[in-house]
C-alpha cells in the first residue's frame, strides 16, 4: 500500500527508534502501562525534538516536519511498533494547532516554543460533572472583570491535570441564548491561586490519570482568552476535529496483537500451545481480521480520495472496539495469574510475582474501556454518523 | 424492582434476611474498600460473626457440627456476598475445602464451622496438576507447585490433590509446614491468593481414592460462583437502570433515549437467562443429580461470557463515572471477569458441555 519511496522513510524511522528509544521507557510502554511518568514523557519528547520530530504536524517554520500524510501515517505506525510513547496529545496535538489557527501573535510566541521544548504540559478542561456527552451544557463560570476573568466551578475527568502546568478549557461567559453560545476558550495556569486538583482513582487500579479540578475565584488575565469571547464552541469543534491519524488506535492494537501472539505461542493450555487452542485461535483470528478491516478502512478513508464524512467517528468506533477485544484476549491468555493485582504504582513496594510477560494485561484490559467512553463516547459517534452521513 | 422475587422456603428467607441485614450494616461499599486493603484482605472479626450467625456451618450436617443446610442455602450467602462485593475465604473454606473435609476428615469440620480455622484449596485441576507424592513407610510428602490458593495466607491448612498409584489422592498440610513456601498476592477483584511451592512437605493422607469427592467439590464451587455472578448481574442491572433514570444529558434523562432503553433491556433479559442457568446449576449440585457436571458446565460457560459482556456494558452505560474506583460498577466487572477465570473459563466449560452432550 505504501509508496516505495516512503519505504526509505519507514526504515529511517525504524532505525531511529532502535537507536534512540531508551530501554526503560520502551519496557514501560511494552507492559501496557498507562502511567508513564511526566519525566519519561519529557525525556522522550526531547529526544524526538532533537530529531525534529516532536511536533511534526506543525507548520514547518514553527518546527514541523513538513511530512506528507503518508509519512505521518508511517511515523505513527512505527512509533507504536517500536513500543515508543506517542507524542503528547494535549499540547502538541490539540492546543498548538488551535493557537496557530486562532491565537494572537503574542500567544503563539509565548506558548508554542514551550510546548515544543516540553517545558509546559497541558491538560484539557472541557467535561464537567453535568456536561459530558452534552458538552455544550457546561457551566463552569468565567466572569469578565475587565482585565481578568474570574473563574468559579469545576472540571471533571481532566486527564493529567495532576501533572499539567496549564489547562486549556471551555468556560461559561454568558448563559443567555443557545447553550453553544457564551462559551469561551481560556488558558489557565494550574498553579494559580484557587485552582485545586483532586485525583480520581479509576477501578483498574492504576496510578492517577484523571482528576476533578476545582476553581475558586481564580483570576486569569484577559489575554489568556483564545479567540473571541463567547465564541469558544467554534474553537472546541475545530480542536476536536483535528485528530486524523490514530483515532482508530490501529498501530497500538497491531503492537498489542504481536505481543499477544508471541505470548500465546509460549503458553500451554492442556497439551497444546495456547495459540493452537481451537477456541483461542478462533477468537484471536476474529480480532485480527477485524483489526485488518479497520486498518484497510483507515487507509482507504485517509488516502482513497472520496471523503465518506465523519471518517474519524467511524474509525474511532470500530478501532476502539477491536482494541478492547485484543486487550481482553491478552488478559485471557495470561490465565489465572491475570488476576494478580499489580499494586498501586504510586506506592512503593515490590511488584508481586507472576509470569513476567503477563505484566499489566488485566489493568490494560480494564483501563482501556475508557477509549469507548472518552473523546466522544461510541454511542455519540453513532449519533454523529446518523446525522452527518446517513442524514437522519 | 425488575428482579424476580426469589422462591425461598421460610428458613431460607430467614437466612437471606439475616445475611442482608449483616451486609447492609457491615459491608457498605466504603467498608468493603477498607476491608480489602486490610492486612488479610478481610475482617477476622466479621469471620467470627459469620460463624456466630451460622453461615459457616450451613452446608454441613448436624453430626459434623453444622446446621444441616444445603448448597442451595449456601448459594444464598455467596450470592449476597457477591452483591456486596464482600471478599472473604467463604467459598474456598466452606465450600471447596469444606466439602472434601466433610467427606474424609469430618473431625476437622468443627473448627471450620466455629471460625477458628480457615482451610484453603485450589481448583482441583486433574489436567495440569504438578504435585507429586513420595511415600516412605506410611508417611507421605508432597513436592511441586500449585497456583492460586485463595486466602492461603490466612489458612491454617491446605487441602491438596495429587496423582497416586493411578488414582487421585487428597492430602491435608498445615500452612506452617517446613518445605512449604507461599507467594501471596492481592487479586484485582479485591481477593487474596497464593502460589505454593512444596519441597517434600509432610502431608496427611485424607483419601487415596478421592476423585469423586474432589469433583464434587469442584462442581459445588463452580455452581456457587455462578450464583454469585447471577446476583452481581442483577445488582448491576438495578444500579445501571437507576443511574440512567437520574442522569440527564441534552436536557433529558438518559433513560429516555431509545438506544439506551434497548441496551438496558438487553441487560435485563440476559440477567433472566443467567439466573436460570445459575439456579439450575445450584439445584443440580444440591441433590447431586447425575447430570450435575453437564448442568454446571452449561451455567459456568454461559455466565462466564455473558457476565463479562454485561459488566462491560454497564461500565459503558455509566460513562466516565463507570471508570471510577469509588463506584461498585467497575468492581463488579472485575469480579465477573475473575469468576470467568476461576474454575475453568467459558471456553473450557463449553468443551466440557459439548463432550457430555456428545456422549449422551
Ligand atoms: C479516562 C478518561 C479520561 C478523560 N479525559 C478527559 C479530559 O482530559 N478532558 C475532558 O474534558 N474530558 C475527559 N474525559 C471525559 C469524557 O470526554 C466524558 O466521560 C465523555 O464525554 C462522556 O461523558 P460522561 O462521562 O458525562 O457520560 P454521559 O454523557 O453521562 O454518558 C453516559 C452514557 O450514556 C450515553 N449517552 C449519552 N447521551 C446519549 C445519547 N444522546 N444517545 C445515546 N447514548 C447517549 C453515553 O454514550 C454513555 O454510554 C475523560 C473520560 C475518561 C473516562
Amino acid at each position: 500500500m505504501i509508496a516505495p519511496t516512503n519505504e526509505a522513510f519507514r526504515q529511517e524511522v525504524r532505525e531511529f527508534m532502535r537507536s534512540n528509544l531508551p530501554d526503560d521507557i520502551r519496557a514501560k510502554v511494552a507492559e501496557e502501562r498507562m502511567d508513564l511518568p511526566k519525566e519519561d514523557q519529557r525525556r522522550w519528547h526531547r529526544i524526538l525534538d532533537k530529531q525534529g520530530w516532536a511536533v511534526p504536524s506543525w507548520p514547518k517554520e514553527l518546527g514541523g516536519s513538513g511530512w506528507t500524510d503518508e509519512q505521518f501515517y508511517i511515523f505513527e505506525r512505527e512509533l507504536s511498533l517500536a513500543d515508543a510513547p506517542r507524542n503528547t496529545v494535549y499540547g502538541v496535538g490539540m492546543l498548538a494547532p488551535t493557537i496557530i489557527e486562532y491565537g494572537t501573535d503574542q500567544q503563539k510566541a509565548e506558548i508554542l516554543p514551550r510546548i515544543k521544548n516540553a517545558d509546559d504540559f497541558w491538560c484539557q478542561g472541557f467535561s464537567e460533572p453535568g456536561a459530558g456527552s452534552d458538552l455544550a451544557a457546561l457551566k463552569c463560570k468565567a466572569e469578565n472583570k475587565g482585565d481578568h476573568y474570574l473563574i468559579n466551578g469545576s472540571k471533571m475527568w481532566t486527564s493529567e491535570a495532576h501533572i499539567a502546568d496549564r489547562m486549556f478549557g471551555l468556560f461559561r461567559t454568558d448563559s443567555l441564548g443557545k447553550k453553544q453560545h457564551g462559551i469561551t476558550f481560556i488558558l489557565v495556569d494550574m498553579n494559580a491561586p484557587g485552582v485545586e486538583v483532586s485525583p480520581i482513582k479509576t477501578f483498574d487500579g492504576g496510578g492517577t490519570e484523571i482528576n476533578q479540578v476545582f476553581f475558586t475565584d481564580v483570576k486569569v488575565p484577559i489575554e489568556n482568552r483564545v479567540g473571541e469571547e463567547h465564541q469558544g464552541w467554534g474553537l472546541a469543534k475545530y480542536l476536536l476535529s483535528l485528530e486524523r491519524f490514530g483515532t482508530a488506535e490501529v498501530s497500538r492494537s497491531m503492537r498489542t496483537l504481536q505481543r499477544l501472539k508471541a505470548f500465546a505461542s509460549n503458553q500451554t493450555r492442556g497439551n497444546l500451545r495456547l495459540i493452537d487452542d481451537p477456541d483461542f485461535k478462533q477468537r484471536l483470528t476474529r480480532a485480527e481480521l477485524t483489526l485488518r478491516a479497520v486498518e484497510l478502512t483507515e487507509y482507504r478513508l485517509l488516502f482513497g480520495g472520496e471523503p465518506a464524512g465523519a471518517e474519524a467517528s467511524l474509525l474511532k468506533l470500530k478501532g476502539t472496539e477491536v482494541q478492547n477485544d485484543i486487550l481482553e484476549l491478552l488478559h485471557d491468555a495470561v490465565g489465572v495469574h491475570a488476576l494478580i493485582d499489580m499494586g498501586d504504582p504510586e506506592e512503593a513496594g515490590e511488584l508481586p510475582a507472576g509470569p513476567e510477560e503477563a505484566g499489566y494485561a488485566a489493568r490494560a484490559h480494564f483501563n482501556f474501556r475508557k477509549t469507548m467512553i472518552y473523546a466522544g463516547s461510541n454511542e455519540i459517534q453513532k449519533t454523529i454518523m446518523a446525522k452527518a452521513v446517513l442524514g437522519l | 424492582m425488575t428482579r424476580p422475587a426469589p422462591l425461598y422456603t421460610e428458613e431460607q428467607q430467614i437466612i437471606a434476611d439475616s445475611v442482608q441485614r449483616f451486609l447492609q450494616e457491615n459491608y457498605s461499599f466504603d467498608q468493603r474498600q477498607k476491608a480489602i486493603t486490610s492486612e488479610r484482605g478481610f475482617s477476622q472479626e466479621h469471620w467470627q460473626n459469620f460463624a456466630e450467625l451460622g453461615w459457616l456451618g450451613l452446608p454441613f450436617s448436624e453430626e459434623q457440627g453444622g446446621f444441616g443446610g444445603s448448597l442451595k442455602d449456601a448459594a444464598i450467602i455467596t450470592g449476597l456476598l457477591g452483591e456486596y462485593l464482600a471478599m472473604t475465604p467463604y467459598l474456598t473454606a466452606v465450600i471447596s475445602a469444606g466439602q472434601v473435609l466433610a467427606n474424609f476428615a469430618p473431625g476437622n469440620v468443627c473448627e471450620l464451622v466455629e471460625g477458628s480455622k480457615i482451610v484453603s484449596c485450589p481448583h482441583f485441576d486433574f489436567e495440569n496438576s504438578e504435585l507429586t507424592v513420595s511415600k516412605q513407610g506410611g508417611a507421605f510428602t508432597l513436592s511441586g507447585d500449585i497456583p492460586f490458593l485463595p486466602y492461603a495466607e490466612s489458612a491454617s491448612s491446605l487441602v491438596l490433590h495429587a496423582e497416586m498409584d493411578g488414582d487421585w489422592a487428597t492430602f491435608l498440610i498445615p500452612t506452617d509446614s517446613s518445605g512449604l513456601n507461599l507467594k501471596s498476592y492481592k487479586t484485582y477483584d479485591g481477593g487474596r491468593a497464593s502460589d505454593a511451592e512444596l519441597q517434600s512437605v509432610p502431608a496427611q493422607l485424607l483419601s487415596a481414592h478421592a476423585k469423586p469427592a474432589l469433583e464434587a467439590s469442584n462442581l459445588a464451587t463452580m455452581a456457587l460462583l455462578c450464583a454469585e455472578a447471577s446476583s452481581i448481574l442483577w445488582a448491576l442491572e438495578e444500579q445501571t437502570l437507576a443511574y440512567l433514570q437520574t442522569r440527564e444529558q441534552f436536557g433529558q434523562k438518559l433513560s429516555s433515549f431509545q438506544v439506551l432503553q434497548h441496551r438496558l433491556v438487553d441487560v435485563y433479559v440476559n440477567c433472566q437467562l443467567a439466573q436460570s442457568m445459575a439456579d439450575d446449576a445450584v439445584e443440580a449440585v444440591s441433590n447431586w443429580a447425575s447430570d450435575a457436571p453437564q448442568r454446571v458446565s452449561a451455567a459456568k460457560a454461559y455466565i462466564g461470557d455473558l457476565g463479562r459482556k454485561i459488566g462491560q456494558d454497564c461500565v459503558q452505560l455509566h460513562g466516565g463515572i463507570g471508570m471510577t474506583n469509588d463506584l461498585p460498577i467497575g468492581h463488579y466487572l472485575k469480579r465477573l471477569t475473575a469468576i470467568d477465570r476461576l474454575y475453568g473459563d467459558a471456553a473450557w466449560h463449553r468443551n466440557q458441555f459439548a463432550m457430555f452432550a456428545e456422549t449422551k
